[in-house]
């Protein structure tokens, strides 16, 4: 016993004991209550301590993407346990190389700043971005903050400070700091300020904004006097404004790119402010520009660069004295950043800015800066836990070596001298295993990426066979599917991937079409009528096996090339695609059941001196495409945005699109675009030349009862719109558009937001004006818009041909695309109006987006809207693409004139982070798409999902007289009096995404018919039934 | 303070002026369009009686051609010939050049074997009536078309009995091998000078026709 009290006395006195006890209370050597931070000054220079310890920063800015997400990732919203897994991940790798703290875009939730720090001692900047970009203000959401507007100004304060009192007492938080280079977002316009000379514009903006954060300052540290307070400056750019706001400011936030050096920053901080700095952003991305390779040394010496001056610029070593750390940019790659929302499983390569401080890559006119490889580690693959992980690059091991230095107490020439003699080399090595390893995962000339396998078991019964066979009246089929996806880079700058589609058996559902139907025995029908012969095809065994999708990249100096065949592709419409000649085919599901295989092409993007030029061609560029090429050329002209676009049909499609999409004739259009902004108003105007071949081809209509030949004529490919948006008042958005398009001015897709449902078209032959305002009041957004519609010509009659003698009274008949230049279809004379109630107390995970059901975060939101429209007149003939005869055949008549409406309701509730159910509400008066038979019906429709704990999913829909599922139902009115679906899965692992993950489940689908739903079917009984039960594995 | 350097009611004035302007050219945009006043009127169109074939394309009536749409003699090019009128139509044409373009047009709209072969038929009867070699060349290849892409097809003909209406189907390639090997049967002047001639042509094409049964076959 004497021996162990020596032993602890020794210890004692030697500090042992304080190791070894605090090896012991890991996890609770941290501060159990908030901390104390502050800035001392004597006249050796400044520090930050952290309760009256010295806290140098050796901080990383941090964030959590996984692949495939961008920036709207909630990692928050994850189960507890997962979220647990991913931190210790991050923040135990950060720990081991003496990360002492992390700066985040995001507002990391209270209790996990905590546990980071407790568990792992990381402490966490606080940093409200306070509209940088863009803001909710009065309900409405401004891209462009302006920070002299009064309302702007008192929401975001307040909005500020209460995060400032959620966060004052939290342990683990270091200091609050506001903005993030907001300097370089003064992008507003006024009445007051546009007038003067640009530079005099941007410095009395920047007035604003530093008061507006100095107002924010100051009262923060009335709230939270414990803590430092700053700004997130881009560079040092207005210090002479921030000299006269900053006097209760505890340091100067900056992000600095400078290159090697920072340069002269410290002496001009110094000479301006009597304030230390704190670097929230500086580093070196780790790709090369110029070689087109990963470099991971020249981001290490960077890095180490950087980290050498602002130690030497640091308390007590004779110069400034006034470096208190910094945050590097970045812990982790990020592979949305370029571009946001394509290719967000790929890490792009693309430079995207230039920086001459960075002189392992930089060419002058060229960029540089590779947004996706700032991380000192790399995204790598997802581990046993669900979790993308951290793979170290050279540079993580230089800065763990690096962060061995105290700054503070430390010799400056023992710092220098540790920095110099940093093995380089072996620390190059360490960070070239990793990347061995990454590449062998990552960079193969070709590799299995992974893929899945699905089997489904099917069983199913119509009421006559069950009536007059009982049990033996069921059919039984099972099928299996599986997907190989493989990656390919056989250059430096080629890379791409694609997966094969193998297909076993497949289940003969009569309900449903899928993907895989191809394996399906088809009924081929002999087309020599008038009697058809039909006989049974076995499919062919090559047609089993299928490349599914591909992508291939070539990027280069002056142009990236993409080539692209049945992936996601988007529209161009917020980028000078006025007209939408460019469609987006995101409906991937919906073209598997009919195997169709768009879009299908390359791309061209310019870079350098052809930068805004983009170039699209190939079979079917988006889904019912005729083989065409797409150029747009984007260009500024006196301060407005312009662009210029032309489409070309090279060929007419052979076969129609979808079940039974009429093809197009081959055509051309030509359109310009203008958008300008002026006093807080946005101005787009755009003219479009379209289908000039049709110049001189003949129609006919009825004027004053006579039947009248006429030709098209160059006026009637013209057309013009203009929308101009504006805010009449605070808290509201309106917009009004008019539109007038000849004859043949056909565009494409018009642009629909905020789930419109007023009846838009793409075909010319109109005169069109419409307007809305979105007004919103707190939470709730109540949305009114009208759209009015006339055509230049009217849909034809049916007046009979008949002869009488040698005279042949020629009649007239509702025209059709397919033997007319025009027809009026889905264009017709229209009175609609709309509103739209939304309410969604967290605007940022915007109602509308396409993914909204996954992403929508607010505990309850909803959207209500009803749609009215007036068709005073009737239509043209629709046209359907007739597949025995390969051409397309029109319906004799065309819809009539009718009024219809639409009840839409989306209800989403998140009640626990692990719970959410979707609701979906639909009822209407809806007339068939295309054919004439049949009425106008009124329907109902119900749809739901709940998800349990991210794993279990329950999911369905009842519908009531509605059409059916597939668009060519509603094609050809084909209704059913109830339609049921419930279906319930379970997810086997921890992807917890439902189309990623690994999963077991069972479906019904029940239907019963009417003399509105398919003759065969209908004859067959009252009811039909089908029950699957899947299973999907996937690696 | 910023409003010492700039006149307000100026700069209002202008920003005006300049959203008027773009309202304006839209408004005008808008208003524009045809007037309704061009065209021609086209109630009533004379029908040809003539015996002059005038080729249109050298494949005119040949199924997949479709020139005879912008035939100008051609008065049902825009008219509604389908098969819901094409039939009563027909029962009013004054004249086989008028039939010709009734059926021709029917061809051009919709492929059908009936459409080819009672367009071989009118060209066959201008032959007939008019003797212009034109006619018989043409009629010979519409016939051969009949064959060579309808030779499974069939017409109908209405029957009106005591107990009403019956159709009665009849096959379209024994129609023709009869139109060409035996055309008297029918009131028509033969396309050959003899049947003989007319045997070998429908043989080198790849039939035969059976004399006794009125049967075609295929040789491939």
């Amino acid at each position: 016993m004497a021996t162990l009290t020596y032993v602890l006395k020794r210890m004692i006195k030697s500090r042992a004991l304080l190791v070894i006890l605090s090896l012991f209370v890991a996890g609770h050597l941290y501060a159990q209550g908030p901390n104390k931070v502050t800035t001392y000054k004597d006249e050796n220079g400044w520090k930050l301590k952290v309760d009256g310890n010295d806290f140098y920063i050796k901080g990383v800015v941090w964030g959590y993407t996984p692949r495939g997400e961008t920036y709207t990732y909630n990692l928050w919203a994850k189960p507890e346990a997962f979220i647990k897994k991913m931190l210790d991940h991050d923040f135990g790798l950060m720990a081991k190389a003496g990360i002492n703290a992390i700066r985040t875009f995001t507002i990391i939730p209270p209790k996990w700043v905590t546990y980071i720090y407790k568990q792992h001692g990381i402490m966490t900047v606080v940093n409200p971005l306070m509209g940088r970009y863009g803001a909710n203000v009065g309900g409405v959401w401004r891209p462009f903050t302006d920070y002299s507007d009064p309302l702007t100004r008192e929401t975001l304060k307040r909005e500020s400070l209460e995060v400032v009192k959620l966060f004052k007492d939290v342990p683990g938080v270091l200091m609050f700091a506001f903005g993030n280079e907001s300097n370089y977002g003064l992008s507003w316009s006024s009445f007051e300020i546009e007038n003067l000379p640009v530079g005099e514009q941007q410095r009395e903006k920047a007035k604003y904004l530093y008061s507006l954060f100095d107002e924010v300052i100051t009262e923060g540290k009335a709230i939270a006097p414990n803590h430092p307070f700053t700004i997130v400056n881009g560079d040092i750019q207005y210090l002479d404004i921030i000299a006269r706001h900053a006097d209760n400011w505890d340091l100067l936030g900056t992000n600095s790119y400078r290159g090697m050096s920072f340069t002269d920053l410290w002496k001009n901080v110094k000479g301006r402010l009597d304030l230390p700095v704190v670097f929230f952003e500086f580093g070196s991305d780790a790709f090369n520009a110029k070689n087109f390779v990963e470099d991971q040394a020249a981001q290490a010496i960077w890095l180490k660069a950087q980290w050498q001056e602002i130690f030497n610029k640091s308390y007590g070593k004779g110069e400034e004295g006034n470096a208190l750390g910094g945050f590097v940019f970045e812990w982790r790659d990020e592979w949305w950043k370029y571009l946001q929302t394509e290719n967000l499983d790929k890490q792009d390569r693309t430079a995207s800015w230039a920086n001459g401080g960075y002189s392992f890559d930089y060419v002058e006119g060229q960029n540089n800066m590779n947004e996706e490889w700032f991380g000192i580690t790399r995204l790598g693959n997802i581990n046993a836990d669900g979790v993308y992980v951290a793979e170290p690059r050279t540079a993580y091991y230089v800065l763990a070596e690096l962060f061995k230095v105290d700054p503070y107490n430390d010799p400056k020439d023992a710092i220098n001298r540790r920095v110099r003699d940093l093995d380089m080399e072996f620390l190059a090595t360490k960070g070239e295993v990793e990347a061995l390893k990454f590449a062998k995962q990552e960079s193969d000339m070709f590799s299995l990426e992974g893929g899945s396998f699905e089997a489904k078991y099917l069983v199913k019964g119509i009421e006559s066979d069950i009536d007059e066979d009982g049990e033996d009246g069921l059919e039984f089929s099972d099928g299996q599917m599986l997907f190989l996806d493989f990656a390919f880079q056989p250059t430096k700058r080629i890379s791409g991937d694609f997966s094969i589609n193998i297909l076993g058996n497949v289940a003969e559902s009569d309900m449903e079409f899928v993907y895989g139907d191809r394996g399906r025995t088809v009924t081929v029908r002999g087309f020599q009528d008038p009697f058809p012969r039909e006989r049974n095809l076995s499919v062919e065994g090559s047609e089993r096996v299928e490349i599914y999708d591909f992508q291939g990249t070539y990027a280069g100096d002056s142009f990236d090339l993409n080539l692209f065949y049945h992936v996601p592709r988007y529209h161009w419409k917020y980028e000078g695609d006025f007209y939408g000649l460019l469609r987006e085919t995101t409906d991937m599901d919906g073209q598997d059941i009919w195997n169709d295989k768009a879009p299908y092409g390359a791309e061209i993007v310019g870079k350098e001196d052809i930068d805004g030029l983009k170039v699209v061609f190939g079979p079917e560029i988006y889904w019912g495409a005729n083989p065409k090429a797409l150029l747009k050329y984007e260009f500024d002209i006196a301060g407005a945005e312009m662009a210029f676009m032309h489409s070309e049909d090279i060929a007419e499609k052979d076969s129609g699109s979808g079940a039974a999409e009429a093809t197009e004739d081959q055509s051309r259009q030509t359109t310009i675009y203008a958008k300008t902004e002026f006093a807080g108003m946005k101005l787009e105007l755009g003219g479009i030349m379209s289908a000039g071949e049709k110049e001189g081809d003949k129609y006919d209509r009825i004027e004053n009862g006579n039947v009248v030949v006429d030709e098209i004529e160059f006026e009637d490919t013209l057309g013009a719109k203009g929308k101009l948006s504006f805010s009449p008042f605070a808290g509201s958005q309106a917009y009004v558009a008019i539109e007038y398009a000849g004859l043949v001015a056909d565009g494409g897709d018009p642009l629909e937001e905020f789930g419109t449902q007023l009846p838009y078209s793409s075909l010319g032959n109109k005169k069109q004006v419409e307007g809305g305002i979105m007004v919103t009041t707190g939470d709730l957004m109540i949305f009114p818009r009208v759209l009015y519609r006339e055509n230049i010509v009217n849909a034809n009659p049916y007046i009979a041909p008949s002869t009488d003698g040698t005279n042949f009274s020629p009649g007239i008949g509702p025209r059709n695309i397919d033997e007319d230049p025009f027809a009026v279809l889905d264009n017709r004379e229209a009175q609609s109006a709309e509103i739209y109630f939304t309410y969604d107390p967290t605007p940022a995970s915007s109602f509308y987006h396409w993914n909204v059901d996954m992403l929508e975060d607010a505990e309850f939101a909803f959207n209500l809207g009803l749609t009215a429209t007036k068709y005073k007149t009737a239509t043209d003939a629709y046209t359907f693409y007739l597949e025995e005869f390969e051409t397309n055949a029109a319906f004799g008549e065309g819809l009539p004139e009718e009024d219809v409406w639409l009840l839409k309701s989306k209800m989403i509730f998140n009640p626990s982070a692990q719970t959410r159910f979707i609701a979906d509400f639909e009822a209407g008066k809806q007339q068939a798409a295309k054919t004439p038979v049949g009425d106008a019906a009124e329907f109902y429709r119900v749809q739901g999902k709940l998800i349990l704990d991210q794993t279990h999913i329950i999911s369905g829909y009842v519908e009531v007289d509605g059409f059916g599922q597939y668009d060519f139902q509603e094609d050809f009115n084909v209704t059913f009096p109830l339609q049921v679906k419930a279906e319930y899965a379970m997810l086997l692992d921890s992807f917890k995404d439902e189309k990623k993950s690994s999963k077991v489940g069972v479906k019904l689908l029940y239907r019963t018919f009417d003399e509105d739903s398919p003759e065969g079917l209908y004859e067959d009984g009252d009811y039909q039934f089908e029950i699957s039960t899947y299973f999907k594995y996937s690696f | 303070m910023i409003g010492k350097k700039i006149n307000h009611a100026q700069f209002s004035s202008a920003r005006l002026a300049r959203i008027l302007v773009c309202l304006v050219v839209s408004g005008l945009l808008v208003g524009c369009g045809v007037d309704g006043n061009d065209g021609d009127i086209v109630n009533t169109l004379p029908v040809p009686t003539d015996l002059t074939l005038n080729l249109q394309c050298p494949d005119v009536g040949i199924n997949t051609e479709a020139c005879i749409l912008d035939d100008p003699e051609n008065p049902y090019a825009r008219a509604d010939v389908s098969d819901s009128t094409k039939f009563e139509l027909a029962e009013d044409t004054p004249s086989a050049k008028a039939s010709f373009y009734l059926w021709g047009t029917a061809l051009a709209r919709s492929a059908q074997g009936e459409n080819q072969y009672y367009t071989a038929r009118a060209l066959h009867q201008m032959y007939t009536e008019g003797g212009s070699e034109v006619a018989r060349t043409q009629a010979i290849r519409a016939y051969r078309s009949v064959l060579d892409n309808f030779f499974d097809s069939f017409t109908y003909f209405k029957v009106e009995l005591a107990e009403g209406e019956v159709f009665i189907s009849l096959v379209l390639s024994e129609l023709t091998g009869e139109s060409l090997y035996d055309p008297l049967e029918l009131n028509l002047t033969p396309l050959y000078n003899n049947k003989l001639q007319a045997l070998d042509a429908m043989g080198s094409w790849g039939y035969n026709y059976d004399v006794d049964s009125g049967v075609v076959t295929r040789n491939f």
